[in-house]
């Protein structure tokens, strides 16, 4: 029996309308990523102590100038998180006399996101303030850039420097990257942190999982 | 990035240039030009084994092309060209290189299998025929991920095999539709992003329409 080839025609239309890829971009959190990374090696128990200076190291741009408005809600999240984990902050904030020295650094850097537009069907309503201009969509090819902030701090282990070098391993870095929006900043920034932290379980005072952050 | 080895691709190669060469010296009576039939399929792709491990979705989105050429009526020698795009949405925990990374992630891994194939099949020429085949070959792994702001790829070349059942139905204009699965397993290669070597096999179903021939 010959089957109508009007009606497969009709299956195979219906199928091709299936053909979607997932659209991803729901809001600037979709840009926002954490990367960590540590040294293998390090024994993360070997000492409870740490400093966390109260001022942050800023990199930008020729020309841009970077907001500093968060500088102290970044530093008071990675504090109370390291406490979390079982570190206690050294009393007099000298770094001799601490085992580890967490330093932050927030930076700007501008991003080509181009190569989104074949991955993600080419479509995106959204308007980012960070952007150098906006996406029409109906239009192919084209190119955006915006701009970022990071925010990273690297540990060190005081106990492992090297007293002929006077240099001071890291032994866990963390950076954050997102796009700078005059939003929902602050919380993008504690649930970022919060985040590093998390897909870090390795820096605890113990072995023991770490407790609830408060 | 890194450039996929030349190990690979050249053996691929070597794989079908055989291939090319046993249907060029099989010992047939000379062809004529409607012994060789053409098959148009729309895919859908299935993550199996390791593959979910990075995409976990079924695809909807792929399709290929393959020419069957029959040596007699029950035995067919070909090639075929596909592409498949399977892809997922993510929020997990993605190591690249030392680093683990977070944050809402598209991914996608695009695959392009280069095959030679043999067919045989059973049922009258007629009517309704089922067949099992085996391809063998190249597949080209294109793996994608946007991660915050950014995106990395890495193509991989593999060597793989892909067995095949089936079935084709005759209907109008003297052709036939095609209702096949196929199973492809590229055999491990990288690096990938995550600077490991990985197998990434999948299942395919397809249906599509070729000129019968016979």
């Amino acid at each position: 029996m010959r089957l109508p080839l009007v009606c497969l025609l009709l299956v195979g239309f219906v199928l091709a309308l299936a053909s979607c890829t997932p659209n991803r971009i729901s809001g600037n959190t979709s840009f926002d990523l954490v990367a960590t990374s540590y040294d293998h090696g390090e024994n993360f128990a070997s000492g409870t102590t740490f400093v966390l200076p109260d001022t942050i190291a800023h990199i930008a741009d020729g020309g841009e100038t970077l907001d500093t408005q968060y500088d102290q809600q970044i530093l008071a999240r990675i504090r109370s998180n390291l406490q979390a984990r079982g570190y206690v902050a050294d009393a007099d904030g000298d770094p001799v006399d601490a085992d580890f020295v967490v330093l932050a650094v927030t930076a700007i850097t501008t991003v080509d996101v181009s190569s989104y537009w074949g991955a993600w069907g080419g479509w995106w309503g959204g308007y980012y303030p960070g952007g150098s201009y906006p996406y029409y969509p109906g239009y192919g090819g084209t190119t955006i850039q915006f701009t970022t902030g990071s925010v990273g701090w690297g540990m060190f282990d005081v106990n492992r420097r090297d007293p002929a070098t006077g240099a001071t391993p890291v032994v866990w870095m963390a950076i954050l990257n997102g796009l700078l929006d005059e939003g929902n900043v602050p919380a993008r920034l504690d649930k970022s942190i919060d985040q590093a932290f998390a897909q870090s379980p390795y820096v605890v005072t113990s072995p023991s999982p770490p407790a609830p952050r408060p | 990035m890194r450039r996929p080895g030349l190990v690979l691709p050249v053996v691929g190669l070597v794989c079908l240039v055989c291939l090319v060469c046993l249907v060029a010296l099989a010992p047939v009576p000379p062809a004529r030009a409607d012994d060789t039939m053409y098959i148009g399929c729309y895919q859908m792709s299935y993550p199996v084994g390791m593959t979910q491990d990075w995409v976990k979705n079924e695809s909807w989105v792929g399709l290929s092309i393959e020419g069957r050429h029959f040596l007699e009526p029950s035995l067919s020698v070909g090639g075929l060209l596909g592409a498949h795009s399977l892809y997922d949405r993510s929020f997990a925990v993605t190591q690249l290189g030392s680093f683990d990374v977070s944050g809402d992630q598209y991914r996608n891994l695009t695959v392009f299998p280069i095959l030679g194939t043999v067919h045989v099949y059973v049922g009258d020429t007629e009517g309704t025929r089922l067949f099992a085949g085996v391809g063998a070959g190249a597949y080209v792994y294109r793996q994608l991920l946007d991660v915050g702001a950014y995106s990395l790829y890495e193509t991989v070349w593999h060597v793989g095999v892909a067995p095949e059942l089936g079935v084709s139905f005759p209907v109008e204009w003297n052709s036939r539709i095609f209702v096949q699965g196929r199973f492809h397993y590229p055999f491990r290669g990288g690096p990938y992003l995550d600077g490991q070597s990985h197998s990434y096999p999948f299942v395919s179903l397809g249906v599509g329409f070729g000129k019968d021939p016979l």
